[in-house]
Order: C-alpha cells, then sequence, then structure tokens
C-alpha cells in the first residue's frame, strides 16, 4: 500500500548507548580479576620425593605453621623411576623463603607412646610441611624422608648437645625438664667417632636462658628407687619419663657467675641426679677393705651428715678398695691433708655399746680433719685413729715395758676417781718400750708431780703368799674389764700415811685377808704437801706394771685446778 | 488496505504497511507520524516499530555476558568447608568430581547448564546478530528457529545458581560440612542474566528486516 504521507526517517541515535556501560563494567571487572590473579599468582616449585604415598594432585597441600601455602600441581616420576617430582605451586608470600636450605616433609598420622601426632592428616590427607632455610632463592629441593630433627623452628630456643656413654631409655621426642616444668625435648641422637652418644636437645626459647655453660644434665628415665635401713623413697619425674624417658638439668650452686649457653655448646649427660650434684667435689678413700661401705654410707662429722659415698670398687691392683665419695660444698674445707677418715661401726663392748645408732642407720664413715693443703684422695684408717682430736688437758707421757691391755681411751685414775684417758700409745723408736699418750684433765692436772708414779691398773691384781695370804686388788670395774691406768703422788719426804680402813671404807682397796701390815703403818707422819714439781705438757714417767703398796698410802694434799 | 494479499511473494512487513504490532496484547495499529510516543490503543503499551536500539544492546549486553564468562569460569563458583578444610571449587572442578565419583547424569546437566548453555547463547545471539550487520540473506528461518531455542533454554542457565542456593541451604552441618557461594557465583548469574537481557533486548523482525524476494 502507498501512502501520501512521508515516513520520518529512520535514524540511528547518534551517539554510543548508556548500555555499552555494562561491557566496560564487565571488562574492568574481569581486567581486575585477571590483574590480581596475576598479582598473587603463586610461585612454581619442585619438590622430589623418594615415595609420594599419599600425594595427590590438586589436594595435596604444603602447609607451614598451620597455614596451606602450597598446593600439589602434578606429580611425575622420574625417568630412573627412583624419585617423584612433585610440582608444587607456593603462595607469592613464599618467594623469598623457598631457599636452598629450606627443608620439606611429608607429615603423616604417627602413634607413639608421647602422644599420637599429625592426626589431622587421617581425615584431610598427608600433608607437606616445611623449614625454611638459608641459602640462594631456589626453585628444585629434595625432600627429606623423615621429619628433620629440628621440629620446633621456633625462634629464641637453644640448641645444644649432650654428650653420654648410653642412650638408655630416651629417644625422639623424649623431653627435657627444670624443676619438673618440660624445658625442651630430644631432637635426635647419633654416635660420635670416639663411641659417645651425641644427643641433639632443643631448650624451649623461655627456659634458653636458664642454660649456663656450668649447668648439668642427668637422666632421670625410669623409677628411682632407693631402700635402706632408714626408709625407702621413690622418685620419679614427670610420669612420661617412665616410657619415654627424659632428660633434667640444674645449675649447681656453688657455681656463682654464669656465663650463657650458646647453641651448640656440648654438656655431659650424667646418669643421675646423684652423679650430676657431685661431679667435681668427688674424693677418693682407700680402704683395706669394704666392710659396711655401700653406696649410700654417709660421711658425718661430729654427726652430721656432711657427704656421701658414692661408689665403692676394688682397686687396679685388687689389693684394695677404693671409695668414691663426695662431700657437701660447705665442708669441703675439712678434706685437707692429715685429715683421717674411718669407718664408724656399732662396737658392743663389755663396758658398754657404741655407735649403736650404726645398727639403725648403717655404718658410716667419719673424719678428723687435718690442716694440710686441700686433697682429694686419703688413705682410711682400718679403725679409729689412735689419738683423738686434741684435748685440753696436760698431756703427759708414760713408758711401759709393755702396753698390757691399755687401749685408746682407757681411763686413768687417781684415787678411783677417773681423771684422764689414755689418748694413744706407739711403739718408741728404738722399740725398747710403748709410749702410752695420756691425757689428764684440766682440773685433775696439778695431781701429776715430777714425783707421781703410774701404774697399769688393768685387771684384777692378786698378790699370793704364803705368809701374807692372798691379797686382790683392782682399781674400778671397768678396768677390771678394760683396762686402765692409776697413779699417785706423794707428800713430802715420801712416807706411806695411807689409811687403808678409810679406803676399805670406800671400798676401794679391797682387802681381804690378815692385812695387818697396812694397818700397822696408818700413823707414820703424815706429810700434807706434795713432793715434786707441776709437770708440764709432755712430761715423762715411767708406767709401773705393778702398783706398790706404799703408793697406795700416800695422801699429800694438792689444791685442784678448775 | 489490502493486507495479507499477496504476502507470500512480497512479504510485506507491517512497517512497510505502516502499522505497528504491540509486542504485549499483539494489537495491530496503524503508525502515527509525528508522534513522540506511540501507545496501544489496546493496552496501552509503547509500541515500537523495531525495539528501541536494539542491536547496539543486545551487543553491548552479549559482550558484557561474554567478558563475566571468564571469571565464572575460571573462578570457584563455592566453596565446600569439609572438616575445617576448605576446597573452593570451580565449574570445571565440579563437573570432574562428579564424573569421578559416577555421577555421569548430574555432570552432563551441569555441563551443558553450566557451560556449553551460556556459551551456546552467547555465540549464538553473536552470530544472528552478525548475519543481521552482513545482511545475509540465507538461513532466516533457521537463524529465526536458533533464537526461539536459544530463548528457551536460556532460562534453565540458572540452574547452577539453583544448585548452589540449595546446597548452601541444605548443607549446612556446622564444623562438619558446609557449603558457602565464592566469586565465580555472582558472575555466573551476571552472565546468565545480561544473555537473558541480550535475548529480550534482541529485536526477532530484524532477521527478516530487507529480506524482500528472497526464499526462505
Amino acid at each position: 500500500m502507498e501512502s501520501n504521507i512521508p515516513e520520518p526517517e529512520m535514524k540511528s541515535r547518534s551517539g554510543i548507548s548508556p548500555i555499552w556501560i555494562l561491557p566496560i563494567v564487565a571488562l574492568l571487572v574481569a581486567g581486575w580479576i585477571a590483574y590480581k590473579a596475576i598479582i598473587d599468582s603463586g610461585i612454581e616449585a619442585t619438590i622430589r620425593f623418594e615415595n609420594a604415598q599419599g600425594i595427590e594432585k590438586g589436594k595435596t597441600r604444603v602447609i607451614y605453621r598451620g597455614m596451606p601455602i602450597g598446593l600439589v600441581k602434578d606429580l611425575s616420576i622420574n625417568k630412573d623411576f627412583k624419585s617423584t617430582e612433585v610440582s608444587v605451586e607456593f603462595v607469592k608470600q613464599a618467594r623469598e623463603q623457598l631457599r636452598k636450605n629450606t627443608r620439606f616433609w611429608m607429615v603423616e598420622p604417627k602413634i607413639s607412646l608421647k602422644g599420637i601426632t599429625g592426626l589431622e592428616t587421617i581425615l584431610r590427607g598427608n600433608y607437606i610441611t616445611m623449614i625454611p632455610g638459608d641459602g640462594a632463592i631456589e626453585r628444585h629441593f629434595v625432600a627429606l624422608s623423615k621429619p628433620p630433627a629440628i621440629l620446633s623452628a621456633e625462634p629464641g630456643g637453644l640448641n645444644i648437645r649432650l654428650i653420654a656413654d648410653e642412650l638408655g631409655s630416651l629417644s625422639q621426642g623424649s623431653e627435657v625438664y627444670y624443676k619438673g616444668i618440660k624445658a625442651g625435648e630430644i631432637l635426635d641422637f647419633s654416635l660420635n667417632e670416639k663411641g659417645k652418644v651425641i644427643i641433639e636437645v632443643h631448650i624451649d626459647a623461655k627456659f634458653a636462658k636458664r642454660v649456663k655453660k656450668s649447668t648439668r644434665f642427668y637422666n632421670v628415665s625410669g623409677i628411682t628407687f632407693e631402700a635402706g635401713l632408714s626408709g625407702f623413697k621413690v622418685s620419679a619425674e614427670a610420669l612420661s619419663t617412665l616410657l619415654m624417658g627424659g632428660i633434667a638439668f640444674f645449675k649447681p650452686e656453688e657455681d656463682g657467675k654464669s656465663i650463657q649457653a650458646i647453641d651448640s655448646d656440648s654438656f655431659r649427660l650424667f646418669k643421675n641426679i646423684d652423679l650430676a650434684e657431685q661431679e667435681g667435689k668427688r674424693i677418693t678413700l682407700l680402704f683395706d677393705e669394704a666392710k659396711g661401705i655401700y653406696g649410700k654410707t654417709q660421711i658425718r662429722y661430729k654427726g652430721v651428715e656432711i657427704g656421701g659415698v658414692f661408689s665403692v670398687k676394688l682397686n687396679k691392683k685388687m689389693t684394695g678398695i677404693q671409695v668414691t665419695a663426695s662431700v657437701q660444698k660447705q665442708y669441703r674445707s675439712l678434706l685437707r691433708e692429715g685429715t683421717q677418715f674411718w669407718l664408724v661401726e656399732p662396737s658392743l663392748g663389755l663396758a658398754g655399746a657404741k655407735n649403736l645408732e650404726t645398727i639403725v642407720t648403717g655404718t658410716y664413715i667419719t673424719l678428723r680433719p687435718g690442716k694440710g693443703k686441700p686433697k682429694r684422695t686419703f688413705i682410711a684408717l682400718g679403725a679409729p685413729p689412735t689419738y683423738q682430736e686434741p684435748r685440753k688437758g696436760l698431756k703427759i707421757i708414760l713408758i711401759a715395758e709393755r702396753l698390757g691391755s691399755l687401749k685408746a681411751n682407757d681411763p686413768v685414775y687417781f684415787r678411783q676417781i677417773k681423771v684422764g684417758e689414755v689418748t694413744g700409745y706407739r711403739l718408741s723408736k728404738d722399740a725398747t718400750s710403748a709410749i702410752i699418750n695420756v691425757d689428764i684433765e684440766k682440773p685433775y692436772a696439778p695431781l701429776v708431780r715430777t714425783t707421781s708414779k703410774f701404774w697399769n691398773a688393768s685387771g684384777i691384781n692378786i698378790d699370793f703368799s704364803l705368809f701374807k695370804g692372798a691379797k686382790v686388788r683392782t682399781e674400778s670395774m671397768q678396768s677390771i674389764l678394760e683396762g686402765g691406768i692409776a697413779f699417785a703422788t706423794p707428800g713430802k719426804k715420801s712416807a706411806a700415811t695411807e689409811e687403808t680402813k678409810f679406803d676399805n671404807a670406800k671400798g676401794v682397796v679391797l682387802e681381804e685377808t690378815k692385812s695387818k701390815n697396812t694397818e700397822t703403818e696408818g700413823k707414820s707422819s703424815i706429810e700434807k704437801q706434795p713432793s715434786g714439781k707441776p709437770v708440764k705438757n709432755g712430761a715423762k714417767f715411767v708406767l709401773h706394771t705393778e702398783v706398790k703398796d706404799e703408793w697406795l698410802k700416800w695422801r699429800p694434799s694438792i689444791v685442784l685446778g678448775k | 488496505m489490502e493486507l495479507g494479499k499477496g504476502m507470500d511473494k512480497e512479504r510485506l512487513t507491517a512497517r512497510e504497511a505502516g502499522l505497528v504490532n504491540c509486542l504485549d496484547c499483539h494489537r495491530l495499529t496503524t503508525k502515527e507520524h509525528g508522534a513522540l510516543q506511540m501507545h496501544c490503543s489496546h493496552c496501552g503499551a509503547m509500541l515500537h516499530l523495531r525495539k528501541t536500539n536494539g542491536m547496539a544492546r543486545t551487543w553491548a549486553l552479549l559482550i558484557t555476558s561474554l567478558i563475566l564468562l571468564f571469571p565464572a569460569n575460571l573462578l570457584p563458583i563455592m566453596t565446600v568447608t569439609y572438616l575445617g578444610e576448605r576446597e573452593p571449587n570451580t565449574i570445571i572442578q565440579g563437573i570432574e568430581h562428579f564424573l569421578q565419583s559416577g555421577d555421569y547424569l548430574i555432570a552432563i546437566i551441569i555441563f551443558f547448564a553450566s557451560i556449553l548453555v551460556p556459551i551456546f547463547k552467547i555465540v549464538g545471539i553473536m552470530l544472528i546478530m552478525i548475519s543481521i550487520q552482513k545482511k545475509w540473506q540465507t538461513w532466516l528461518k533457521h537463524r529465526t528457529l536458533m533464537f526461539r531455542v536459544i530463548k528457551f533454554i536460556g532460562r534453565w542457565s540458572m540452574l547452577d545458581i539453583f544448585v548452589i542456593a540449595v546446597m548452601v541451604a541444605l548443607v549446612n552441618l556446622g564444623t562438619l560440612t558446609t557449603i558457602r557461594p565464592a566469586p565465580a557465583a555472582t558472575y555466573f548469574a551476571a552472565v546468565v542474566i545480561s544473555t537473558m537481557l541480550a535475548s529480550n533486548t534482541f529485536d526477532t523482525r530484524l532477521i527478516w528486516e530487507g529480506s524482500f524476494g528472497m526464499r526462505i
């Protein structure tokens, strides 16, 4: 149909339709996404695994500090069929961290006595983890076949080395304790050329400053069970040490200045705390025989425990006993040349029991300090020393033909009162006589005058004669049993003045029968002044084997000291 | 007006006949010249001889959807968090996943709905557009048929978005498993919307424009 009316001109709209904003926006969005993708694009690196078990393409991740930082993109086996190449895309932040000494390994679930680790891998599959290393930037790595020794890449920690004779029940992962708190763990162990076990230990950063150069490490594995007459003691560090073994450390008290330990310092690992504590303080005592000495025998001085025996063994020639012992630090000044050690054992004598407590507490070693230079090795005495510690009394020397039954600590009587003690004896240099050291207690010292007579009062003195009858004379009961010395000091004009009746009344001199002689002589002149002069230390007297009757009658008056 | 007379031969268009078809109620009205805006006397809808600026709009929308197709397919479309392990999946990875687990039917449906259909739509409309601009006068009927198919299947491309929406709502087991939409879902939805709009802004009548005397 034709129309007369002209049609409007159909013109396409000039300018650009606003609809074109849409593709521009889309382009911008897509461009931005693409830009971001390029910026965020990861870093490709390959890791060679001996065994790619559990590694899945597109699934297995590289996780560092719990963060996925990489994803396995591809897996291939090497031409020689001996290893696999795993291609991993890392996040871009890893760019600077993938260096030559970076170590990779697979994390697999592991169940040990200490616990279960890597449990998360059961659900999400094994993953690869790493420890950043130094060196040049690198993109090809060889994975470790097992987790490396240093698991905790925690900065600030301390990695040290312990040297032990044997590993014992320690193992990788055994814990290190400080005052019972876990302070680190064993990373690895190996043997060195000398056959010693080298244990690599990591100390956590928190405890690193507790480790000084002088710190001592000791094994705390298992239970320590200690039983003795005085009771028993069971001790164990953390329960896990029962199964896993463990190490503890402490700083020796005497170490005043403490130099901080640094990485790869070496320490000795002691078998137990006793060894560690006694290190460097040990002394050696040489005994003839071990008798009651064993590993826990105490060393006491004046009744106070100052140390203990550590080990008892035969010496190299098998001729004696070598006792290793230690003495606490504050008492170490006792260990000097001249110090004498001996074993204190219970002794049951007729005169009484001594050291009975040792029946319960065990025998112990005691000592008498010397005055020489500090010393570490001592020859112990087989018996208590003959001299006791210096006394303040008057020291005199008696010379006898023979010793008789005298021994150290035997009493010295004056009028049957104990006024002193035998402190020791020895043979004279020319062997002609016995020399007996006697100590007279101070108050009684004036009793001894140059004219005093000493006699051996041991045993029972029996005079038996046809004419005089028998006369039995003894000092105290103790002297009968154990021996003793008595002495008397004459008055001036030495005349027998003793009144035997008086003595008799005291029951000291037993005049059993027919002792007329003593009765008759009783009325002779009595001289009150003692004869002779006071003596000084070291005065010598003859020790008579028998008493003369007249000596018993001497009764000078002597003012006693204070 | 002798409408319809000899139409088979001459193929007279409404426009040439001075008529306008209401696209809403399909009432034919006469074209009024000089009027700023024509309205259907029947239903009051706006009348256009041809859709306003149809070609430009369609092109713009097509290019938009083409650009957005890339992020939609390359970025993860949903994130499955399984026992704390986040696993983002792109569409292709999802299809692979279904193939591996043996769900071939689901894999094929998703492949069709999410990958093939959007591409088919974009490429199809582009072809029609190019054919119009190049004034190709062949395959007119086929082109129209193709456009009809494109319009029909277009609505199914939202299937993916529905799947994600349903999954997010259903699979929400706390720490055990959760599913969250990922960025590509937005881009994918944008692709679907812009292709649908493109097929809407396109005026099929343009296919037949100037096809006078041509054999079908």
